[in-house]
């Protein structure tokens, strides 16, 4: 199955998720719905402590959630056993991290190439495979250099690479410009653009940097555990948010 | 995923030198330990090694071979009586003091030997003749000997030679052959003589026979023969064959007896079973410390590996994987220490160094399980951590 049942490559309903116990119990999402489309990309924006991260741990299958339902590309995360949630995460999801999170004794290919060697795919094709892909984000004639021999805006590309090389069908992006200064993050944002969306896939990007809100398709706002405004984006033009 | 372990591992140079260097010095402290206290314990049987009779009759309360009490001329004969026996000789072994020509002393082990049979001359004669014992005064002398007894042991050309002459007890030794001979747990060099001229060169007293070697008749088994002396005559017989762990052979075996005298009745085992614990803590401290810290470091690596899709089992053997490597090339190093160590020490032929491939089969076994422990520290870390951890930084 490659769609949840409203087509929909994530459909989240009713997610709750409380932390802590007894009196320092403290509710973090309130109820939450929530869809990616095919082809889309949604952005998750608010304040610091609304939610966010929290959500898309919840949607990548990597938190577990108190209540509510969780479709990913038609499959019941909330349902599903822990080696069976993170089998699906290596076949079907990519993730961009803040810190980019390269591993530094390894060079641009070895690190691109990681969700195909957790699926278990040979080295030597494996690190082709990235190469190639390396090629795509403009990397192609550095895949031997390790992390600290890149720029930040080159060592997110290493990192778009590693999300896009096993062909995932939803992309999980945790603010992938808060590392880089405007110049850099533009330069990332319309790689990532450029090369992410397609049909087919969903990409989910929480981010606080309005100057990357052009890039989105839809934009949901949270606040205080709750998604409290969702916005198209029509021909890269952002709306205002009420505050 | 495994050589990306491996690179992560020879990636971090500090820790994995750290870590090698730890478990060769586990490894080293371990091997050459053990090895050294066997090569000492091996001493204490060097008089059984050099004087290489099938059976060993004593005094029936004697339990090692370098504390042999005296016995009666007449029980050689009485040994040579039990029907199982196909010959017995006497023999004299005592510590004695040598007057080496520039008047100084040093201690000897002063072996006697029947002079018509040769039963328990040196076997393995690297100068002169054994036949020339028979001679008045003389001796034969181990290689030991030629520079302990010499004027300048620093100086080859005044080691003792064929010809040269000391004296025992002040009576004259020439010396007539040189052999080879391990060499004795007192560091005592060994000087054969025939059993009278030992008996001259000793201070007397009134039983003078120090042991009765002997031999069983074809088809006799040296134990059935050990049986049938002790039961004809009262005293104790052992067989002289090389150590063994099985208790039983400590009452009739006298290499097993002799060795397992000294580990109950000195401090020896003791002093180097804490030499050997401490390369053990050694080993442990360091490997587990650094294995967890650099596990620690790489905490937000394998978290993002896990969030990817790595599973627990997957992210478990990486660590298996990286700390039992560096197991093995520490273990490897260390071995190859303790090797050149032993090279040395048995081409000096001190200190003594005795290694069976036992030893390090357990000393790789307890470095593979260190580094199971420092793994098992990190899996446990590992398999603690949240994947949802690495979205928070």
């Amino acid at each position: 199955m490659d769609k949840t049942s409203n087509g929909n490559i994530v459909h989240v309903r009713g997610i709750v998720k409380s932390f802590g116990n007894g009196a320092d119990r403290f509710t973090v999402l309130h109820g939450i719905d929530l869809d990616a489309s095919d082809g889309q990309i949604l952005m998750l924006v608010g304040p610091s402590g609304c939610g966010k991260t929290t959500l898309i741990s919840i949607i990548a299958g990597t938190m577990h959630a108190e209540a509510g339902q969780i479709e990913v590309l038609g499959s019941q995360l909330d349902q599903m056993k822990n080696g069976q949630v993170t089998k699906f995460r290596a076949q079907n999801i990519g993730f961009i991290f803040q810190s980019f999170n390269l591993i530094p004794t390894l060079n641009c290919a070895e690190n691109a190439c990681v969700p195909l060697l957790i699926q278990g795919m040979p080295y030597k094709k494996a690190v082709d495979r990235a190469r190639g892909i390396l090629e795509k984000v403009g990397l192609g004639d550095r895949w031997k250099h390790h992390p600290s021999q890149l720029s930040g805006g080159q060592q997110q590309r290493v990192a778009i690479a590693r999300a896009l090389v096993h062909e995932p069908r939803l992309i999980i992006c945790d603010e992938p410009t808060a590392s880089l200064d405007a110049h850099n993050g533009a330069m990332v944002m319309e790689l990532f653009h450029e090369v992410a969306r397609k049909p087919g896939r969903a990409v989910v990007i929480v981010t606080h940097d309005n100057r990357i809100f052009k890039y989105a398709d839809r934009i949901a706002r949270m606040n205080d555990g709750r998604i409290v405004e969702v916005h198209d984006v029509v021909a890269g033009i952002v709306p205002e948010f009420d505050h | 995923m495994l050589r990306l372990a491996l690179k992560m591992l020879f990636g971090d140079t500090a820790k994995y030198v750290m870590l090698v260097v730890g478990l060769f010095f586990a490894t080293f402290l371990m091997a050459q330990q053990t090895a050294v206290f066997c090569g000492l314990m091996r001493w204490t049987t060097s008089t059984l090694k050099n004087i290489p009779a099938p059976l060993w009759v004593v005094e029936s309360k004697v339990e090692q071979v370098n504390e042999l009490n005296p016995m009666r001329d007449t029980d050689v004969a009485l040994v040579r009586s039990v029907d199982s026996v196909q010959w017995a000789m006497p023999l004299y072994s005592g510590i004695q003091r040598v007057r080496l020509a520039n008047g100084a002393f040093k201690i000897i082990q002063l072996i006697g030997i029947d002079p018509a049979t040769f039963a328990g001359a040196p076997v393995d004669m690297v100068a002169g003749r054994l036949e020339d014992l028979r001679l008045p005064n003389t001796v034969i002398i181990d290689e030991l000997a030629t520079e302990r007894l010499s004027e300048n042991p620093g100086d080859p050309k005044k080691h003792i030679k064929v010809g040269d002459i000391f004296e025992i007890n002040d009576i004259e030794a020439r010396v007539v052959g040189v052999c080879k001979a391990m060499r004795s747990f007192t560091g005592g060099p060994y000087v054969w003589t025939t059993y009278e001229r030992a008996l001259q060169y000793s201070p007397p007293q009134r039983k003078m026979l120090s042991a009765v070697i002997a031999a069983p008749k074809p088809g006799i088994s040296m134990e059935n023969a050990a049986a049938d002396i002790q039961r004809s005559t009262g005293l104790r017989a052992f067989v002289n064959r090389d150590f063994t762990f099985d208790s039983k052979q400590n009452q009739i075996e006298f290499n097993t007896s002799t060795i397992w005298w000294y580990v109950k009745n000195t401090g020896i085992p003791i002093s180097f079973g804490i030499t050997v614990l401490v390369g053990f803590i050694v080993g442990v401290a360091i490997s587990c410390q650094t294995f967890y810290s650099f596990v620690l470091e790489n905490m937000k690596h394998l978290g993002a590996l896990k969030a990817m899709g790595a599973s627990n089992g997957i992210l478990c053997v990486m660590l298996i994987v990286q700390s039992i490597t560096v197991g093995i090339i520490g273990f490897g190093i260390g071995l190859l220490g303790t090797s050149m160590f032993g090279r040395v020490a048995l081409a000096k032929q001190q200190p003594p160094f005795f290694m069976t491939w036992h030893m390090p089969v357990v000393v790789l076994i307890v470095i593979l399980g260190i580094c199971m422990i420092a793994a098992l520290l990190g899996i446990w870390r590992v398999s603690r951590y949240e994947p949802a951890m690495v979205f928070r930084g």
